[in-house]
């Protein structure tokens, strides 16, 4: 490859063959302003001009005016062994950033999917897999948004791909609410799931679920409580009367009452408070009055 | 008949001269067979699939211990003391729910080639308790009659435990592969039991699996030919119109066999290890599995909320009971509850693990007399039992609210 300092006009920009980062780590920027571009583009010659390859990261934080150092790529190289070039210049790809990467390798001739999962994949850090492939190409079918969204989390794979669960509008919406809601990334992917479940369970388009969840903006607490409610009804209704339960119980002497919440576990704790021997009896008489309560108890637990 | 649709058959070099070899080069007709070395087998299995591997069967030698107890039995569960026979891993079915697409490590089936070492080890084991009656069971992780149109290893199986004096074998399936059974000598010795679900849920969730009316013709056919039969409602999946669905089960199997040849009847519910709900979404996007209320039970997997396992339960019991009637009835069980859920369920203090066993014992020598089992005596089964944990308050912690 041969080197040289290239003007920035020399340099074509618009053809984006090569883009496919949508985001550059801002260290990256700040390194250039304070010392210039230290690590050569990557260029090959289009005729008057050269096409940027690898380096868009350091290309976007340049000076203007600056002269660029560059090594050119040979002209008789082939596209796929400038891709090759290409991958080999990058690392540490983001999951949407290897789908727009494959989607554009196979564009080249030559290159059957086949030899994309088997070569390519690793070069991009993934596993050779013809799953992973398929997954990685399909996030490119998701809204800019959710894109966006998993770029700037910088998701994994199998984080990413729970967004599939919902259709665009209702994905886009609920990422909206996200960034309002401050949820965390694990209670993402349980709102996901469990708007996914009710939604097909009960007939209800999602976008629609989640506009009536977010009704008086609530929190986010009131809002996966709300959810869960929903997607488990049976489960919110026994939980409901033992509260009622819970409620009607009447103890002057500090008591805490406690069954679990799953219904899993049999039977009903209490925790009683006795804070002098006179208490002793105090609890004795008041559970009496309640026996037929605590007896309902049992009905259900 | 069920076909297992193999793409290829593996034979390792070091099992080629066995009946079973012999059986199912025999009976592949147009599958291809290849007998190689074991060091070469593994190529072969490289990059397999799981969906790919349940075409691809391989012959083998087990080195394992074939003959172990149930892998359901936990502290926490009252417990049948099931014990299992290695001679299969893997099923080319595919029942959305199954536990096997999360645990096995191997996609491809399996066959073990070995059987005169099974038959040693078990030999071995019952001849060491002489008074105390095991079933043992060939379909936990593995169909127990999907390959044995192949394999033909009832024909084995079926007469070696005939001879033996103080087990029954139990032979799972949801095929109705019993040509081989009929003409065999089992002396009352042998079980042969059936999966079953209602038909919606056998067409929705038990992919690739006989039809319930298949299966039920099979139980029929092989009663008649003095097996005892038994069932299993087992995983019973929570769905609309449940009720009538294990209503019409209930009546008929009971109205296909005649509950004096029923030999047991187990009840449980869906469970499954939270993980492998992925895995079913996955492979299986048209189940309604994962739809249902599952919450995260006491021993790590989702189950249906208990009052829903009990109402399920309780329906089917008492159909069961109005049927079966007390005279000479089959012992009906759960599998994988705890000793609570046992008392709500039959209004009577769960049975140790020890206690349920020699139940099973006692109500098969006397209702099998063909099959000549001394009478048990509950003291034989004293020491049998898992220490079963508290499953109440064990720590104010334990409830998470």
């Amino acid at each position: 490859m041969a080197f040289t300092f290239l003007e920035v006009r020399a340099i074509d920009a618009s053809d984006d063959t090569f883009r496919v980062r949508s985001r550059h780590p801002a260290p990256l920027a700040e390194s250039v302003r304070r010392r210039g571009i230290r690590t050569p583009l990557l260029v090959e010659r289009r005729g008057e001009r050269y096409r940027l390859v690898s380096g868009w990261g350091r290309w976007e934080a340049r000076v203007e005016n600056a002269s660029l150092p560059c090594f050119v790529l040979p002209e008789d190289l082939s596209r796929e062994a400038v891709w090759d070039i290409f991958l080999r210049d990058n690392e540490a790809w983001n999951v949407v950033e290897i789908g727009r990467v494959l989607r554009r390798l196979t564009d080249l001739p030559g290159l059957d999917p086949e030899r994309i999962v088997k070569e390519k994949l690793p070069l991009l850090g993934a596993r050779a897999s013809q799953e992973l492939y398929r997954r990685h190409l399909r996030l490119l079918e998701l809204s800019p948004e959710a894109q966006l969204f998993i770029e700037e989390e910088n998701l994994p794979l199998r984080r990413a791909t729970v967004f599939f669960k919902l259709p665009a509008d209702a994905l886009d919406l609920l990422l909206s609410s996200t960034r309002e809601l401050r949820f965390t990334l694990n209670e993402l992917g349980e709102v996901l799931e469990m708007l996914e479940e009710v939604a097909h369970r009960d007939g209800v388009p999602a976008a629609e679920l989640i506009r009536a969840l977010r009704v008086g903006t609530p929190e986010k607490e009131c809002f996966r409580r709300e959810l869960r409610e929903r997607r488990y009804p049976e489960l919110s209704r026994y939980r409901e009367r033992l509260q009622k339960l819970e409620d009607e119980m009447l103890f002057t002497v500090p008591v805490r009452i406690k069954w679990d919440a799953q219904l899993e576990r049999p039977g009903v704790r209490l925790l009683v408070d006795l804070a002098e021997p006179g208490a002793v009896d105090v609890f004795e008489r008041e559970l009496a009055v309640n026996r037929g309560v605590l007896t309902r108890f049992f009905e259900i637990l | 008949m069920i076909q297992t649709n193999l793409a290829k058959i593996l034979i390792e070099a070091e099992v080629a001269g066995t009946e079973v070899a012999s059986s199912i080069r025999r009976n592949a007709h147009r599958v291809e067979v290849l007998e190689l070395p074991a060091s070469a087998v593994e190529e072969q299995l490289r990059h397999l699939g799981l969906t790919q591997g349940k075409r691809v069967l391989l012959v083998k030698e087990f080195r394992g211990r074939f003959f172990k107890q149930c892998q359901g039995l936990k502290a926490d569960y009252a417990c049948c003391n099931l014990h299992t026979l290695a001679e299969a891993n893997g099923c080319a079915m595919e029942c959305t729910y199954c536990i096997l697409q999360y645990y096995m490590t191997t996609p491809h089936l399996s066959v073990f080639a070995n059987l005169r070492d099974f038959g040693e080890e078990i030999s071995r084991v019952i001849a060491s308790q002489p008074d105390r009656l095991f079933r043992i069971g060939t379909g936990e992780l593995s169909d127990s009659l999907l390959l044995d149109p192949l394999t033909e290893s009832t024909r084995h199986m079926v007469p070696f435990f005939r001879r033996l004096p103080n087990a029954v074998l139990e032979l799972k399936t949801k095929t109705d592969n019993v040509q081989n059974l009929l003409d065999l000598e089992h002396g009352g010795r042998t079980v042969v039991s059936w999966s079953v679900n209602p038909p919606k849920v056998v067409s929705t969730e038990e992919l690739k699996t006989a039809t319930l009316e298949d299966r039920l013709r099979a139980a029929s056919q092989v009663a008649l030919h003095g097996y005892p039969v038994g069932f299993h409602l087992d995983p019973m999946i929570h769905h609309p119109d449940w009720k009538a669905g294990y209503a019409f089960l209930v009546d008929a199997l009971l109205d296909a066999v005649p509950p004096a040849r029923i030999a047991w009847i187990s009840l449980g519910t869906l469970r499954f290890p939270p993980e492998m709900k992925a895995t079913i979404e996955a492979r299986f996007p048209r189940s309604e599995l994962r739809y249902g209320e599952l919450v995260r039970g006491t021993d790590g997997k989702v189950r249906y909320l208990r009052p829903l396992r009990l109402e399920m339960y309780h329906w089917v019991v008492e159909r069961l009971r109005r049927r079966l009637g007390q005279e000479s009835a089959p012992i009906v069980y759960l599998c994988m509850e705890s000793p609570e859920v046992w008392k709500r369920v039959f209004h009577e203090p769960a049975p140790t693990n020890a206690e349920l066993e020699f139940r099973f014992a006692e109500n098969y020598q006397r209702r099998f007399p063909e099959a000549q089992f001394l009478p048990p005596l509950l003291e034989d089964y004293h020491g049998f039992d898992a220490a079963r944990s508290q499953t109440a308050f064990v720590a104010v912690e334990d409830f998470g609210l």
